[in-house]
């Protein structure tokens, strides 16, 4: 029984490598820009994913896709903090610019129709809050189940949303969208 | 007319829909360039100490805490045993001791201005309770029996500190440009964590009165 439940993990892990591997490797390269570390970082997240399995119900769901992405973003994002103690990967506009999922203070104004001021809000937001955002308004998750995701409290994550939504309502207020 | 929470929402829920669409569209883009060219994940060797060294440091590391319990018990306070690991910008705060998880303590002292707005349980094992006043400052106090207990602090604008309000030990972080403390404690088995705009007056007393 015990062996049957090691396959099933094993065969699991396996399928997350096969489908996914270059994938993580190119989004490792984007951000550490080194081969070694990008190799390196696929077998971190995959030791992470490998640790919450559970949070992966289908593999081809958008939600396991959106999974995988964050952990290997965050995993080369604390490796880079890392090995480099003067660079704050996290805030450095040459990395967080260059990745995939940058969406532009230009195009919130011009493609989703938000004021200006609420789109420099949204584009001024950490790579950790829009994390946050996606599993929250997107996925619907608790904070719990983010903060676990994100190595983060409940009550941290609870606390960046708030003041997401309070600067968001700011931002609202003062174009005058009541 | 819609209201500025309802507006704030949607636009939250529209701008997390166009990220996670751009994440799936890179996943997938990876996915069609990439078919057939499949790999089997092959787990690194381990490097793993000598089964000897690890009975020689596991041996040293029960006699010092034991040490440790042996002088802190006489002090008879609330210890907090964490290990706080400062990276280039933000603390990783682990707790080290086991929680054997007493009942969650009611909170007596609420600072002034402040109300509760929101109760959420975390299953058996944790519980957040949020106050707000009525510049919309947040105040949250989590309680948990979780073990393993983690949590980020950014290190930016706070400073660390170590005290003791009544018999318990607190780790807190000032974060003097944003005005708000950061507070960490043990007390009857149960993890407390507070976030929130108050002052050293106001966490030693909502400490003193669980």
């Amino acid at each position: 029984m015990f062996n049957m439940i090691l396959q099933i993990i094993e065969a699991t892990i396996d399928n997350v490598y096969r489908k996914y591997k270059h994938m993580m490797t190119e989004l490792s390269y984007l951000i550490l820009k080194d081969s070694q570390l990008a190799e390196d970082n696929v077998q971190e997240s995959l030791i992470r994913i490998n640790n919450n399995l559970s949070k992966m119900d289908d593999l081809e769901s958008s939600r396991s896709k959106n999974y995988i992405y964050t952990i290997v973003k965050n995993s080369a994002l604390n490796m880079l903090e890392k090995r480099k103690d003067d660079l704050r990967a996290y805030n450095n506009p040459d990395i967080v610019e260059n990745l995939p999922d940058r969406i532009t203070s230009y195009e919130l104004h011009d493609e989703y129709g938000f004021s200006e001021e609420v789109s420099l809000t949204l584009s001024e937001l950490s790579e950790k809050d829009k994390d946050i955002i996606v599993f929250r308004y997107a996925y619907g998750l608790s904070f719990k189940e983010i903060g676990k995701t994100l190595d983060m409290s409940a009550s941290g994550v609870l606390a960046r949303c708030k003041r997401i939504e309070k600067d968001l309502r700011k931002s609202l207020v003062m174009r005058g969208e009541q | 007319m819609m209201s500025v929470g309802n507006k704030a929402n949607e636009v939250l829920k529209t701008y997390a829909g166009g990220l996670a669409q751009l994440r799936i569209n890179y996943v997938n883009n990876y996915l069609l360039l990439t078919a057939g060219a499949e790999e089997s994940f092959v787990p690194r060797k381990v490097h793993r100490l000598p089964v000897k060294k690890i009975v020689i440091i596991a041996a040293v590391l029960v006699m010092l805490f034991a040490m440790f319990i042996a002088v802190s018990s006489g002090a008879g306070l609330n210890l907090f045993k964490a290990k706080v690991t400062e990276e280039s910008n933000h603390y990783d705060v682990e707790l080290t001791e086991e929680i054997e998880g007493g009942s969650f303590l009611a909170i007596k002292y609420i600072p002034k201005g402040y109300e509760c707005c929101d109760v959420e349980r975390i299953g058996e094992v944790g519980l957040i309770v949020t106050y707000v006043n009525k510049d919309e400052e947040y105040l949250f106090i989590q309680e948990s029996k979780d073990n393993g207990v983690y949590q980020s602090i950014d290190n930016e604008t706070t400073t660390k500190h170590d005290g003791v309000a009544g018999d318990t030990e607190v780790q807190y972080y000032v974060d003097k440009v944003n005005n708000g403390i950061i507070a960490l404690f043990v007390k009857n088995d149960i993890y407390f964590s507070i976030n929130g705009h108050i002052s050293e007056e106001e966490m030693n007393e909502i400490i003193n009165n669980l």
